[in-house]
């Protein structure tokens, strides 16, 4: 008796010693990391210093640009971030939506709503983006439809970048295992409930990284919209105080750090949703230890 | 149930394609008069023409729509004449800035009543767009590098020119520009091969960074003027190649009737040429008079 308490309690010591000792390890790599963004940032900020090294044997001259420009230009095209993340934000929810129904169709039994989803998926994937935006804008009103340059900028986003996302929610549903949908057949769920409750959670979470990806590539792409002339976003403002003042390359640069900043912002969020979708996936793991 | 479906989705296609077949014909005059505000097309690329403000706000009290711009955000010698019209016809001048290309081609389904942007009067255009009252002339001139080594415009035979996209000076080039005879000066110089970049402003940057594709460029007069007057190492090369005649532009495809309309607005203009504002606006922003007929 006396023996296996001895036991116990060394075991748990060894528990505890080795999840600290990975905790530490944990740390120093974040650590490691932390510190090797900072340098990549510093050297990134050197190539656009401006400097003139002299050594000696070689000379090495660095991007300069024009302060006063960036300084002045900035907040103008500041501005211009508000419209391009309403424009994304509301786009990648239509995007999801349509993503979700057309996946979900093309893989139902029904040859009308398999037809009607590769129709969509197909059609859309093979016209332009600039067609598309410009089509919601200056064709829809034959019809006497009158969608404003933003609302025809979100369709028109939402529709492509939903025929995209259709084929990565269905990557993900069929990713899950067969076992699943036998176990959920198993415990008597409807075809309906199985997939609510067991098949698209588990796709979702593997849908995310894809979807964050497609979310920022519509982010640079929200600047077609641009060409229907009621809208004025990031790029577009870039580039008209960037062509009258000779300093579009300022003005690129200047677009180009706000893009980053916005993609910086939703690659935290976007990490976040992993996050909890992992903790179920690792509750799950527990239990069945 | 499903066939229900059917028919109701058939019948509201119908429905709406029907409702857009009738109507029709409303004076486009009466409409803006009623509206309050004239939509201006311009495009904010051409300094002094036409340019942004980044340090205005918008003008209070406004009447335009949320995504439109308003006077003094917009300014330039264009922007000026809009308002100058916009008051002739007592209403308020509202700005839309949609891509070049799409005001030229026309079909502008009602988004904008009128383009006031320096465009040309050409017989192309012309299938596409009504002309009101030319407003001024611009001289299309060739600028380069002042070290290019160019002296005429023979020399500029076999070599490389930088025009803009979409414009008369790339048209003068293909032989394809279809203003007055007239009003044509030179025929293109042989053998040149042509770089498109989007914007004339382009073609300038492009040369005054020491780019070595080309170093010679053709735009108006009076882009070359506030690119010497805004430090680019570029000087004029030869003389006036053509003269352009520009003039406000209609959509001849918009669903009102707009005959009463441009007749309006090239009467107002007529009234800015005869009353020397016109003249002054163009002195503010050029410093030269360039909305007498130089014929």
């Amino acid at each position: 008796m006396a023996a296996n308490k001895v036991s116990i309690g060394s075991y748990e010591e060894d528990l505890q010693r080795l999840l600290a000792e990975e905790r530490g390890q944990e740390l120093a790599q974040r650590v490691k990391m932390v510190l090797a963004w900072i340098v990549l940032l510093l050297v990134l900020a050197l190539l656009f210093s401006g400097l003139d090294v002299n050594l000696g044997f070689t000379r090495i001259k660095f991007i300069k640009l024009d302060i006063e420009f960036v300084k002045e230009y900035s907040p103008f095209i500041a501005e211009g971030a508000l419209q391009t993340i309403l424009i994304s934000i509301a786009s990648i929810i239509l995007a999801m939506v349509l993503a979700l129904t057309s996946a979900l169709a093309r893989l139902s039994n029904n040859p009308i709503a398999v037809a009607v989803s590769t129709f969509y998926i197909s059609l859309i994937r093979g016209t332009p983006l600039y067609l598309q935006v410009i089509f919601f804008f200056m064709a829809l009103p034959q019809m006497g439809i009158y969608l404003s340059g933003y609302w025809a900028g979100v369709i028109a986003l939402g529709l492509n970048y939903g025929a995209y996302m259709s084929e990565i929610f269905r990557a993900g549903i069929l990713a899950v295992g067969k076992g699943q949908h036998e176990a959920a057949t198993a415990l008597g769920m409807s075809p309906g409930q199985k997939m609510r409750h067991i098949v698209l959670p588990q796709a979702l979470r593997m849908a995310i990284p894809p979807i964050g990806n497609e979310y920022i590539a519509m982010l640079k792409d929200s600047s077609l919209v641009s060409a229907t002339g009621f809208v004025r976003e990031v790029l577009w403002r870039a580039q008209r105080v960037g062509r009258a003042n000779f300093r579009n390359l300022e003005a690129l640069i200047v677009a180009a750090f706000f893009y980053w900043m916005l993609t910086l912002v939703f690659t935290a969020i976007q990490a976040r949703i992993e996050a909890r979708f992992e903790q179920g996936e690792r509750e799950i793991k527990t239990i069945s230890h | 149930m499903r066939k229900i479906t059917l028919i109701l989705t058939i019948l509201m296609i119908a429905s709406v394609i029907l409702s857009a077949c009738g109507g029709g014909g409303e004076n486009l005059l009466d409409v803006i008069k009623e509206r309050g505000y004239l939509v201006v097309s311009t495009d904010p690329n051409y300094e002094p023409q036409s340019f942004l403000d980044p340090a205005a706000t918008r003008a209070e009290g406004t009447v335009c729509p949320e995504d439109m711009l308003t006077y003094g955000v917009m300014k330039g010698f264009d922007v000026d004449v809009a308002k100058a019209v916009a008051d002739g016809l007592g209403v308020e001048v509202c700005f839309a800035t949609p891509e070049w290309d799409v005001i030229t081609a026309g079909n502008w389904a009602d988004r904008w009543d009128i383009s006031i942007g320096s465009m040309t009067i050409t017989k192309t255009r012309q299938g596409a767009l009504d002309f009101a009252h030319p407003y001024y002339y611009t001289p299309a001139q060739f600028g380069a590098a002042s070290d290019s080594g160019y002296s005429s415009l023979d020399d500029l035979e076999g070599e490389t020119v930088c025009v803009a996209t979409a414009t008369t000076y790339l048209d003068w080039f293909n032989g394809e520009l279809t203003i007055p005879d007239e009003s044509i000066l030179s025929q293109p110089p042989s053998n040149v091969t042509l770089v498109e970049l989007p914007t004339d402003q382009e073609c300038a940057q492009a040369i005054a960074a020491g780019r070595p594709e080309f170093s010679v460029y053709l735009t108006s007069d009076t882009v070359i003027n506030s690119n010497i007057a805004g430090g680019l190492d570029v000087v004029k090369l030869g003389p006036v190649v053509f003269i352009e005649e520009l003039a406000p532009a209609i959509d001849k495809n918009s669903s009102y009737d707009t005959t009463a309309f441009t007749e309006a607005v090239s009467n107002v203009i007529e009234g800015l040429h005869a009353n020397g504002t016109l003249s002054s606006l163009s002195m503010q922003w050029f410093e030269v008079d360039l909305t007498k007929d130089p014929r």
